[in-house]
Parts: structure tokens; sequence; C-alpha cells
């Protein structure tokens, strides 16, 4: 069994689940933050992070989204690895140049790749288990 | 947690503060980098810091940070 924790970032008393993980392409690995979004299906990384990961983002599968506030995001499924301390994941997450969140996101995506996810509000940490 | 982890932890509203609508590079426990996007930030630091050692954060701002749900 694998288990992941990593602690919640804070920002004005409120804790926000904010994460280092490694992403690579064809390029060598990079470590990025991103929030940890249980309402986002999807996980989503701004262009620049493909860019910088040796893909070429617009060959990606075309998807659309509907955010929060109910504009229609547009993004491209590609295939990376992503590293969660020693965790090793592959999967395709989506990429675009219109996000208008300040975060790089993991969504359920993510979360479906590990038997338990707890956002533990009491100890202040994130726990994946797999 | 590595030391740089803690550092971003640590000082994550300020960097709110500071580099909001940005992206930083962070090494050592300091921002090396500042930019628009994460491969600026890599290219900035490129000759500076081994690509194993860069953090890169996309850093919201405070209109954003209030925003969430």
């Amino acid at each position: 069994m694998s288990v992941v924790v990593y602690r919640y970032v804070h920002f004005r008393g409120r804790a926000v689940p904010l994460i280092p993980v490694g992403i690579k392409g064809p390029s060598p690995w990079i470590r990025v933050w991103a929030y940890v979004d249980s309402g986002a299906a999807y996980s989503l990384f701004d262009a620049s992070v493909a860019r910088l990961i040796g893909i070429d983002w617009r060959t990606g599968r075309p998807m659309t989204a509907t955010t929060g506030t109910g504009a229609l995001l547009r993004f491209f499924l590609q295939p990376v690895a992503l590293q969660m301390r020693r965790v090793r994941l592959r999967l395709d997450v989506g990429f675009s140049d219109e996000l208008r969140i300040g975060f790089n996101v993991l969504g359920l995506d993510v979360f479906a790749q590990f038997d338990q996810v707890i956002f533990d509000a009491r100890n202040r940490c994130l726990t994946f288990t797999r | 947690m590595t030391r740089d982890e803690t550092w971003i932890t640590e000082h994550f509203q300020a960097l709110v503060e500071c580099y909001g609508g940005k992206y930083i590079g962070i090494a050592n426990r300091q921002v090396v980098a500042v930019g628009d996007g994460a491969d600026e930030v890599a290219e900035k630091v490129r000759d500076r810091v081994e690509r194993k050692h860069l953090h890169i954060m996309k850093v919201p701002t405070e209109q954003e940070m209030s925003c969430l749900l």
C-alpha cells in the first residue's frame, strides 16, 4: 500500500489544498504546484507547462468543460506521467491557454488512480492511498 | 516534505501578495525567477538551477484566492 501525504498551504487563515507534483512528457520531469479540486473532472494545466515538458498540446483530443462561472473552457487531453511523492501515474490530462483560474488543477482523474483521497481538515493535510 | 516545500507552504500568503498573477520559480527557499509562463520561468534559471530542484508555481491573485469556493 502506498500512502502519499501533503500539508495544506494557508492563506489568511484558510487551508488551501495546493500541492507539488512532478509532470513529464517527452522532455524531462518538472515539478509544478497544482490545486487539488474534487469538483473538477479533469486535471488541467496551463499551456506553458505543456511547452516546458515538450508536448504539442493542441494535437491532443479536444474537450470542452463548463467552469464555475458558466464560461466554456476548451482544452486538449494529452498523455503524461505524474509523480506524487513515490507514486508514479500515467494518465491523460488537459492543457489549455484559456485557464482563467489562478492554479493548475488536479481533478477526479487523479483521484481515480487511488483507492482513497482524504481532505483532512483537522490535521490540515491531504492523504492519497492506493 | 523537502525544505523548499516547507518554505513554500509557510510563505504562500506572501507569495500571493507579491507575485499574484505570475508564474514563479523557487529553489533553495527563495524565489529565483518570475515570468508569465512555466516555460519562461524555467528558461530564466536554466543555467543556475537544476531542473529537478526547481519548483514552479502559478501564483493566484488575491482576488482569485478570495473567489475560491
